[in-house]
């Protein structure tokens, strides 16, 4: 597989747009063409080879190095082909993405994901606020495509998410699936307060239990559920760690909420979880 | 030509093109994946009179299963597309979502899409839950026993029914021995069934009849009991007569079950098996003519 490596060579005065840097755009230019490329920060351009230094041939691999908070929407609207990211990149990466794989080495900024439609971003980090939520405006947010966030996931995980897959490793902060339609969201450390509020449909699966459950989330009981195996199968081929640790839910405690609209929706506790309370 | 003395007619079995899928049914263990195959591919020996041909296939280990329990592989055959839709959805509806703890799934990969849960759902009354994994989805329908998980889509893909054999044997016991060495042997074969009771069936058919409303009867050429009444295809020292037939999801699965089938028929010593033969129309109805001489080479 060809690869193009682009190390951020100086800091960008201002906000640094990189959505114009996807391995299908590049994908057949000249390193003098991907040099001679304009970047817009904050109310200027400037060309590619002024901010990064350039190695590699394009091809289906774009590896972006040393990239900073600065660095904004990074594989946004990604439709094919492997991003590898280090450094810590900021807002809005992969934000509108729908095929491809954006794997970053580093913690990512806000709206990881954001009116995501397809595709599989891993972070090997930590997260900010709104992973897989909505772009502004829309009344949706993640429809389709995977997350692994190997570190910790601020606010509102999954907000308004409609479908795909979320999986937090750390811990995730206040309204997790926050008024959530669809989808699954795993958190392995501790959720923040009001997870699943206005939930209408959707899977939160817990491994630790918050410190206090949802008013509007009633118990069912403790099941094992026909579903998790398949879920682990999914995901055994992207993440082994992960699917191993969903085995933790193969008894789950199920809540069915949120019971203000409609009680559609779930929260898995793991067993062991839901016998610590 | 003979195999351990036994004489391999030089005819064909002649075989049409169905309609198949192949369903995964699991399980909290393999007692209840059985009975809910059993239950599924019951009543569905011809599709003259049952709407579809269906057997298992094979047991499936739970690392073999989407789930990881205990499974068994199903084939389902039919003339149409429309008649696989209607069987999928009254066999699976019937049988194996009302069997508890069970479970299904697709079987097969490749081929027309065809839906297995996505109208048996709404049986969830609402209540049902989706999930999408990996381009597959899934329904959770709530059920007394906790969820029956059903994949949403199965596929269908062409196939063959019809391949068979003909067993022709001194008496009753030596026929009927031969033919259950031949279905032990023939269901180590991957991508097919015999669908009749035990994989064997006595009551072969001609086209016709001598009554109207009658499609098929009794193929009295190969009744023992006729010999002395009609142009007999027996000779006088064959006292009874079996036949197994064979739905594949390919000719070279058909030629594999055909070729293991006889060559276990005719095994041992004393067998009382006397000739192998076929049934066909005479090549004039269905496209596909398995050579018994060819595939025994």
């Amino acid at each position: 597989m060809t690869r193009l490596e682009l190390t951020l060579a100086a800091a960008p005065v201002g906000a640094l747009d990189l959505a114009p840097l996807l391995p299908a755009a590049l994908d057949g230019m000249t390193l003098d063409q991907v040099r001679r490329l304009r970047l817009r920060h904050g109310t200027r351009s400037s060309a590619l080879g002024d901010l990064f230094a350039v190695n590699g041939e394009p091809g289906e691999l774009l590896a972006l190095r040393g990239l900073t908070s600065g660095c904004l929407r990074v594989g946004a609207g990604l439709t094919s082909g492997t991003l590898e990211v280090s450094g810590n990149p900021g807002d809005e990466l992969g934000r509108e993405m729908s095929g491809g794989t954006i794997l970053v080495r580093g913690n990512a900024g806000d709206g990881v994901g954001l009116g995501m439609r397809g595709g599989l971003i891993r972070v090997q980090g930590s997260v900010g606020d709104r992973v897989g939520g909505m772009l502004p405006g829309a009344t949706r947010g993640m429809n389709e495509g995977t997350i692994i966030v190997t570190g910790d996931a601020g606010e509102r995980v999954g907000e308004r998410m409609r479908r795909g897959l979320i999986a937090i490793c750390g811990d995730s902060g206040a309204y997790t699936g926050d008024r959530m339609l669809a989808g699954t969201i795993i958190v392995l450390g501790a959720c923040g307060p009001h997870a699943g509020a206005g939930m209408r449909r959707g899977t939160l699966l817990l491994a630790e239990r918050p410190a206090q459950m949802p008013a509007t989330f009633n118990p069912s009981g403790t099941f094992a559920l026909t579903i998790m195996p398949l879920l682990a199968q999914y995901v055994v081929d992207i993440d082994r760690r992960l699917a191993r640790r969903i085995a933790d839910f193969s008894r789950a405690e199920r809540w069915c909420g949120d019971m203000a609209h409609g009680g559609k929706g779930e929260i898995l506790l793991a067993a062991a979880a839901a016998a610590g309370r | 030509m003979k195999i351990n003395g036994v004489a391999i007619d030089n005819t064909f079995a002649e075989a049409f093109p169905m309609k198949a899928t192949r369903l995964v049914v699991t399980a909290y263990n393999e007692t209840w994946a059985e009975h809910a195959a059993r239950a599924m591919t019951g009543f569905a020996t011809s599709v003259i009179a049952c709407g579809c041909e269906a057997g298992i296939e094979r047991r499936l280990k739970p690392s073999e299963t989407p789930d990881g329990r205990p499974g068994i592989a199903v084939l389902l055959f039919t003339m149409s597309k429309k008649e696989l839709g209607k069987q999928i959805q009254n066999r699976v509806g019937q049988c194996v979502l009302t069997s508890p703890t069970s479970a299904c799934f697709a079987g097969l990969d490749e081929g027309e899409p065809i839906a297995l849960g996505k109208n048996l759902r709404y049986f969830g009354d609402g209540h049902q839950i989706s999930k999408k994994f990996g381009g597959k989805r899934y329904w959770r329908v709530p059920v007394m026993d906790g969820e029956f998980v059903c994949e949403e889509m199965t596929r269908m893909v062409k196939a063959i029914g019809g391949g068979n054999f003909l067993i022709l044997a001194r008496d009753q016991a030596a026929a009927l021995a031969a033919a259950e060495r031949a279905i032990v042997a023939m269901q180590t074969v991957p991508g097919v069934i015999m669908p009749f009771p035990g994989g064997v069936v006595r009551s072969g058919s001609k086209v016709g009849s001598k009554y109207k409303t009658l499609s098929a009867s009794t193929n009295h050429l190969f009744c023992p009991t006729l010999k002395g009444a009609v142009d007999s295809e027996l000779s006088a020292d064959v006292g009874a007569v079996l036949e197994i037939v064979i739905d594949g999801l390919d000719t070279a699965s058909i030629d594999e079950a055909t070729r293991v089938g006889i060559r276990a028929a005719c095994r041992g010593r004393n067998h009382g098996v006397l000739r192998i033969s076929a049934g066909n129309y005479g090549g004039s109805l269905g496209p596909y003519h398995f050579k018994l001489r060819d595939i025994l080479k």
